[in-house]
């Protein structure tokens, strides 16, 4: 392997797949480069407007946890947060740790990203995105994200059990009759 | 198409806060770059500065040439000037005075301080009047090996005189 270019790996890890115990028994090419997409079952998702108040790591997740808490109650104090063009997300702090533990030793592979489903689709699809603006699907078993994603700004983002199809009728019907009618369903990973 | 940011969720690679590091790493980067530019700058300028005063200073200058030839000149006049002040004018002067005679006018007195030599010119009425001034500046103390250089009949002149050159020693 080329120490210039090393090989990169994409791993999801997903309850489905076997969750963070099958990431600790794959093995990896020393040296190489490992991108863990979270399946949305351990993330959680928020339109959030950005505070220029905030000054720093700190107060971001301050102000994130706060934003979080208010949703989701006492949960919210055991996760880490990131902000992203007024979207948010949570993931459970220990998760991240132990994914971080598997890749603690020198002589293993690297970890170079841990990032949610949504950030890993959309990121990919960006580019084809009508221009009005469209609803955003991203479906696994038993579990569906659905956001909507018009002007350039995240207006809405659910995240929960069930079917995509119940969930997006429900977001369409909450958003009204002037938000965008495109569907684009994000293939995930694996 | 619109173009739409990317999504920065990542629990690894930061994006916000620790881009600010980045930011003011390009901005010194920046500033020092534009002041090694700068440098760069100065520094050329300062090569070519050096480089025409080097330049100015290693070929020889024309004007300084044409001014140390035309020195060179006025300390040849000025030491022909001193040779002929050191001829013996008084003693020239006495032996032309011995040889001259009534058929014979002086036209012109030529002394070569540097080679010691005088030339004369003169205008005899006869050919024989010419070899008489000739012969009589040869007797004469002042100079030696006197020659007859040339002469020339005036066939203009009526009365036919005769222009001769005679070239002496001084003694």
């Amino acid at each position: 392997m080329s120490l210039l270019f090393p090989e990169r790996v994409l791993v999801r890890l997903a309850p489905a797949a076997g969750g963070i115990a099958a990431l600790k028994g794959t093995p990896f090419k020393p040296g190489s480069r490992i991108t863990v997409i979270l399946s949305n079952h351990y993330v959680r998702y928020g339109v959030v407007p950005w505070s220029d108040a905030l000054s720093g790591e700190a107060e971001e997740q301050a102000y994130l946890r706060h934003h979080f808490a208010r949703i989701h109650g006492e949960r919210a104090k055991g996760w880490v947060f990131r902000w992203s063009s007024g979207i948010a997300s949570a993931i459970d702090k220990e998760l991240l740790d132990e994914i971080r533990l598997c890749f603690a030793s020198k002589r293993t592979a690297r970890l170079v990203s841990v990032q949610p489903e949504l950030m890993a689709a959309f990121n990919r699809a960006r580019a084809s995105l009508p221009a009005e603006g469209a609803w955003l699907v991203l479906a696994e078993p038993d579990r569906a994200c659905v956001a909507l994603h018009a002007g350039g700004r995240w207006l809405s983002v659910q995240n929960a059990r069930g079917a995509w199809e119940a969930l997006l009728e429900r977001e369409r019907h909450r958003a009204g009759p002037d938000c965008p009618q495109a569907v684009l369903q994000l293939a995930g990973h694996g | 198409m619109a173009r739409h940011q990317p999504l920065e969720l990542d629990y690894i690679a930061r994006r916000r806060w620790t881009r600010w590091p980045g930011v003011v790493v390009l901005a010194v980067s920046l500033a020092v770059a534009a002041g090694l530019l700068t440098r760069y700058r100065e520094a050329q300028l300062e090569l070519e500065r050096l480089q025409t005063v080097a330049g100015m200073a290693g070929p020889p200058r024309p004007a300084l040439k044409v001014v140390g030839e035309r020195l060179d000149e006025e300390v040849r006049y000025a030491e022909g000037v001193v040779r002929s002040l050191t001829l013996p004018w008084a003693a020239l002067v006495r032996t032309i005075e011995q040889a001259a005679t009534r058929d014979v006018a002086l036209l012109q007195l030529q002394p070569e301080a540097e080679t010691r030599l005088v030339k004369l010119t003169a205008e005899a009425r006869t050919r024989e009047a010419m070899f008489e001034y000739v012969r009589r500046l040869g007797a004469a103390k002042g100079v030696s090996d006197v020659h007859l250089i040339s002469h020339q009949v005036q066939r203009d002149d009526p009365q036919r005189p005769v222009q001769f050159s005679v070239q002496a020693v001084l003694k």
